[in-house]
């Protein structure tokens, strides 16, 4: 009995030693600020930690697909609404939702989207254990900040007051065609997605109904990641959990993507023009719900202004 | 959702990888409290019922597979064994004249069941394995004489593991055969044998009369073993994460896109798949022999620091040890000792020597040996090509061995000298590096092309940050494998000198103790190459 208590002391001293100097190492490897210059992964998207609280109506998540998609200064100069995109590459579900609850802890957007090319993609119990851990424990998020830590880092001060001009929009202006002629050939099949991404957006809806925000599931046009089939079995989820389902590759007439010139990459993403005709559709139909007040006049929102402003001055083009 | 849905069949695959999350922090310490908790009666069934459970979740219905084997292999052994009493029963009546034809007449039995449980077992793997590669070539040829036939290329699906656990088997059926092994009545022992988790995915291949009586025999944990084996463990995930994982992707760039480096660039990258897959195997093995030693198992060795070799022959007795020990047994050693291979070897010496006469015979074994040690690795010619290229090596240092002892005297050097054993070890080295690079290369044809590079198109181009940048690597992480490598370095020396680093550590004091192991696991998690912007690189050996 002796032996097994000392020997239990003994386990239980490492396994305390080891978690404080993981946790030692995690205020170390956090980056001080939410800047990309900080080693903030995924930068663009955590630059809505920096957006000032409850001054976000809309909130986007997913993939590149969304983040390709939809310009937020788009919306803001049309209609004064104030979107912003927390998408990231090769996002998954389990991600989406660590996104989720971080923007909630500061905003309360109206509306939550998500892009759905990410039901579609895959993951494991091994990935929701290893985003739970590095929430827990960033240094193994961030181990590999060894290369770039400065001495700023040997602080406990984490600034994260930076904001995105493109409000997590990534530009892009590059075209390259396809032929888009078999594009949502009409099918009957629905095209299945693992279960557990099915099960993650019903955990998402919860939590923004927790937070006083409707999820909306949209579709981005993209002729290479969505078809007839995955737009019925998306369609069958949406009515499930009951949430709105908008399939912008359908809606030809109201967004007319020329797939010549609309995409960057073969009909993969859109490029600056295809995201300007999807986020005009997008703006309108916020307009139609009615529950968001047009902010362009408003001081608090000057930022949103200068963004648009030094937007258009960067890439030389229009919004 | 069926059953085998509901009860997780196959939906673990990560489990293959012992450095994976579910491996490291679920199965693992899952299966270590439980054993911790089981009576001790109950602890080797416990083993067992882990390791099914672990062949479950990686393979699902593919168990089966597994499970049929065992029960084979525990059949034919006890046939074996049954022929060889009534053998022995038949002998002991009859009269002193009639023993020698009885003998004859059941070895003649018991052969024909060995062949028989060879068939089942290998014509198996080679079935699984090989057919689609065997098919193509036949087509290949076909094609060659202007055939319209084209043969449909069989798909199997590969039981993981199958490599290794048909190895085991036929080991331990062809021990019963020679009389080294009694056959075990226990399907149990058998089966835990088979399946052991820490090492069906990628070995080492154990013996049956050196490692299932110490399976069937465990113990309870104490501390000395759980220490040792969890600073193994740990040693092997450094090995791995930090080294292997590193070098990944400037290796896999380079031997996926070799057209685009030159000779130089091709030769780094040789040498650091070399490092590479050093590191991924003997790590693996580390985590799984210290895994093994967590619950008292000692399983044999796989690696005794083969780099320290003087020539290819002592590198293979050094580099995957229980395969090279596995072909010497049941092929080398067979064919040597075949009666045609006798009177060749008996009429080769009337004809050319001492030396030389045996030599014969012993190559066509050693061919036989490292065709089979080529196809084993996969079924592709670039494998087949890598097994010859050691078989000519090491034939060539067998011919040459008296020449160069001559030469030696003649000119007073002494092999035993540092100078000299440096030479050799750099040499075996070099050797061995141009054989992994055909190894890992994309195909014959393309290991040939690279090969070709190292001498009409060597530069030597100096690793500046824009030069590495495209490879997917940066100085820094260069310099974090150099340390890692001199680490282990610096451990295989003290090692090579007799100096057991594991059990030195092991008695320091417990504070010293707990410093190290505490530096050990922050090393790797701070300098391991996993998370964000790493791709995790399963270990190479399980896909063999």
């Amino acid at each position: 009995m002796k032996e097994v208590a000392k020997v239990m002391l003994r386990l239980t001293s490492f396994a305390l030693i080891l978690l404080v100097l993981l946790f030692g190492a995690s205020v170390l490897f956090q980056p001080k600020s939410n800047s990309k210059d900080a080693g903030m992964l995924d930068s663009t998207a955590n630059g809505i930690l920096g957006e000032p609280q409850n001054t976000i109506d809309v909130l986007i998540v997913g993939d590149s697909e969304a983040y390709s998609a939809f310009v937020p200064l788009k919306i803001w100069n049309d209609y004064g609404y104030t979107p912003y995109v927390c998408a990231t590459s090769a996002q998954i579900l389990c991600y989406s939702y660590e996104f989720l609850q971080k923007t909630f802890e500061k905003q309360q957007p109206r509306i939550v989207i998500l892009e759905t090319n990410a039901i579609y993609r895959a993951f494991s119990d091994s990935d929701i254990f290893s985003q739970k851990l590095a929430e827990v424990m960033s240094v193994f998020r961030y181990h590999n900040r060894w290369k770039t830590l400065s001495l700023r880092d040997w602080s406990f001060g984490v600034d994260l007051s930076n904001t995105e001009i493109n409000k997590g929009y990534v530009y892009s202006n590059a075209v390259s065609s396809v032929d888009a002629k078999n594009h949502m050939k009409p099918s009957k099949i629905h095209e299945g997605f693992p279960k557990k991404n099915g099960a993650y957006v019903e955990k998402i809806k919860k939590l923004c109904e927790q937070n006083g925000a409707k999820l909306v599931l949209v579709s981005s046009p993209s002729v290479k990641n969505w078809n007839m089939r995955r737009h019925n079995a998306v369609s069958k989820l949406a009515k499930d959990i009951g949430c709105d389902y908008i399939d912008m590759n359908v809606l030809r007439k109201d967004i007319p993507i020329n797939w010549k010139t609309d995409t960057k990459d073969k009909g993969d993403h859109l490029n600056y023009t295809g995201a300007l005709k999807a986020s005009a559709y997008l703006g309108k139909y916020f307009e139609s719900l009615g529950i968001f007040r047009d902010k362009r006049g408003d001081p608090e929102y000057k930022q949103w202004n200068s963004a648009a402003e030094e937007f258009a001055n960067s890439t030389g083009k229009s919004l | 959702m069926n059953l085998a849905q509901l009860l997780l069949a196959g939906r673990y695959t990560e489990l293959t990888s012992y450095f994976s999350n579910e491996y490291l922090y679920f199965f693992l310490p899952i299966s270590i409290i439980g054993y911790c908790f089981m009576p001790q009666k109950a602890k080797k069934y416990y083993l067992l019922a882990a390791s099914m459970v672990f062949y479950w979740l990686i393979s699902g219905k593919l168990i089966l597979f597994l499970l049929i084997t065992v029960m084979a292999v525990h059949h034919f052994a006890l046939w074996l064994d049954r022929i060889r009493a009534q053998k022995d029963a038949a002998v002991k009546e009859c009269e002193r004249e009639e023993r020698k034809q009885i003998k004859k007449a059941f070895q003649k039995k018991s052969r024909a069941v060995l062949a028989f449980a060879a068939v089942v077992h290998i014509g198996a793997l080679l079935m699984i394995k090989y057919s689609p590669f065997f098919t193509e070539n036949i087509n290949s040829l076909l094609k060659l004489f202007h055939s319209q036939t084209v043969l449909e290329i069989p798909k199997f699906i590969m039981p993981i593991g199958i490599s290794f656990f048909t190895l085991q088997a036929v080991s331990y059926l062809v021990d019963v055969y020679r009389g080294v092994s009694r056959a075990d009545d226990n399907i149990f022992r058998v089966a835990l044998f088979m399946s052991f988790f820490p090492q069906i995915v990628e070995g080492p291949i154990c013996r049956y009369e050196q490692t299932a009586p110490k399976l069937w025999n465990v113990k309870k944990i104490d501390y000395r073993n759980f220490s040792l084996g969890i600073t193994r463990v740990l040693y092997g995930y450094m090995k791995k994460l930090v080294v292997a994982d590193r070098l990944n992707p400037l290796i896999q760039e380079v031997f996926d896109n070799y057209n685009s480096y030159d000779g130089g660039m091709i030769a780094l990258a040789a040498v650091f798949y070399t490092v590479q897959l050093y590191m991924d195997f003997s790590g693996t093995m580390d985590a799984v022999i210290g895994t093994a030693q967590v619950f008292g198992v000692e399983l044999p060795e796989n690696f005794r620091r083969p780099f320290f070799s003087k020539t290819i022959s002592e590198f293979w007795q050094r580099w995957h040890i229980t395969l090279g020990t596995w072909f010497k047994d049941y092929i080398f050693y067979p064919v040597t000792m075949s009666k045609p291979m006798k009177n060749l070897t008996s009429s080769a010496r009337k004809k050319l020597g001492n030396h030389f006469g045996p030599l014969v015979a012993g190559s066509v074994a050693l061919f036989c040996v490292w065709f089979s040690n080529g196809l084993w690795h996969g079924a592709a010619w670039n494998y087949i090509f890598f097994g010859m290229y050691h078989f000519v090596l090491i034939l060539c240092g067998n011919i040459i061995s008296p020449a160069v002892r001559t030469v030696n005297a003649k000119l007073h050097i002494s092999p035993e000298k540092f100078p000299y054993r440096l030479m050799q070890m750099l040499r075996s080295c070099i050797l061995v590096v141009i054989g992994e690079l055909f190894f890992r290369a994309n195909g014959l044809r393309a290991g040939l092309a690279m090969f070709k590079k190292l001498f009409t198109d060597m530069k030597i181009t100096l690793l500046t940050p824009e030069v590495l940048k495209p490879l997917g690597i940066d100085l820094k992480d260069i310099a974090i494998v150099l340390v890692a490598v001199t680490i282990v370095f610096v451990i295989s020396l003290l090692n090579e000198k007799g100096i057991p680093v594991g059990e030195r550590v092991n008695s320091l004091k417990l504070p010293a103790r707990w410093a190290i192991l505490f530096t050990l696991i922050m090393f790797i998690v701070i300098f391991g190459a996993y998370g964000p912007g790493y791709i995790p690189v399963d270990p190479i050996y399980a896909e063999f």
